[in-house]
């Protein structure tokens, strides 16, 4: 009777020992609190990668952080974006919206202009349209051209 | 059957014009209806958008729109405190588009929409429709929020600077108690120089 209880706790223990493992990986679908759809995140920067499209080149414009919640049932989201060069950069931003399945979940948004002075940090906020769009992808473009 | 030289030189002078004029002719290409577009600083289709789309996406943040209930709107007037000819109803109907698709709210028929509305209820009612199948007067349900604002504008000119700014105001109004629900703006700058 000893025999199979102790085989079981240490099998729990095992299992358990797994599941903490050293990935920040909080849920298999969620990393950072952000949807990971079928991307591996492991850290900030895969995260950052896996979300920001840059439509052509963006010169001096970094995305240092993104930061995701769910609000009322619908997903709001921080990216904060750098611009590294002295002078004042124009950029314009919009979000792809996408369902579970990772087909698109709403129509193209508009083109959101954006106006960044030299070495300053601006902060763009956005929020889901519908509860069908579970994940996204922020896609920046330079219209400094 | 070789030409004669008035001919030739029809001809030659022909395909000159023809040359010319197709230089001339301005050309067309499809754009992105959703690009930035800087064409003046008046208010054009990128502010449209941005408005409609920052004033839906705050108002489906709020408690009023989360619910499972759906509630019921109506859309007044956005009145235009500007000095330029701006469409408000287009703006508005863009807000209401995108508030419907979210599927949080419903819309019952506007001030603008009733005249049609009573119209089709009073068609219906002749001789000419089966009783049976024709929808019944009376059943038209009233709306427990209206939505109303205003868009106003401040313009500076100095020294060949032209500086316009925006600001769009919005605000959802309880029909019952006349309370205010919510309320957000929007402020859009554009300077040419």
């Amino acid at each position: 009777m000893k025999l199979p209880f102790l085989a079981t706790l240490l099998i729990a223990t095992i299992t358990i020992a797994g599941c903490a493992g050293g990935s920040k990986v909080v849920r298999s679908e969620y990393a950072y609190g952000c949807p990971a759809g079928a991307d591996k995140i492991y850290s900030k920067e895969d995260l950052i990668k896996a979300k920001v499209e840059p439509a052509g080149s963006l010169h001096n414009i970094e995305v240092v952080d993104l930061r995701c919640a769910t609000r009322a049932g619908l997903l709001r989201i921080d990216v904060d974006m750098r611009n590294e060069s002295r002078e004042e950069r124009r950029v314009a931003y919009r979000l792809r919206w996408l369902d579970k399945d990772g087909m698109r979940a709403w129509d193209d948004e508009s083109w959101k202009p954006l106006l960044i002075n030299g070495n300053t940090l601006y902060t763009v906020t956005a929020s889901s349209p519908s509860q069908d769009a579970t994940d996204f992808r922020v896609v920046i473009m330079d219209q400094d051209k | 059957m070789t030409q004669s030289l008035p001919n030739r030189r029809a001809g030659a002078i022909l395909l000159c014009a023809v040359v010319a004029l197709s230089g001339c002719a301005a050309q067309t290409r499809y754009g992105d209806a959703r690009g930035v577009e800087t064409v003046t600083n008046q208010f054009g289709s990128t502010d449209l958008q941005m408005i409609a789309e920052s004033m839906t996406r705050s108002m489906l943040n709020t408690p009023l729109a989360s619910g499972e209930t759906r509630p019921i709107m109506t859309v007044q007037e956005v009145k235009n405190k500007t000095s330029e000819y701006i469409d408000t109803r287009a703006i508005t109907d863009s807000i209401r588009v995108e508030l419907q698709k979210s599927g949080r709210v419903r819309f019952a028929v506007d001030a603008a929409a009733m005249d049609q509305q009573v119209e089709e209820l009073k068609r219906q009612q002749s001789d000419y429709y089966d009783a049976k199948k024709s929808v019944e007067v009376g059943k038209m349900v009233g709306a427990a929020y209206r939505i109303e604002g205003n868009i106003t504008s401040i313009v500076k000119e100095a020294k060949g600077v032209k500086d316009v700014y925006y600001k769009f105001s919005l605000q959802v109004w309880n029909v019952q108690n006349g309370l205010l629900e919510w309320a957000d703006e929007k402020e859009i700058r554009k300077t040419t120089s």
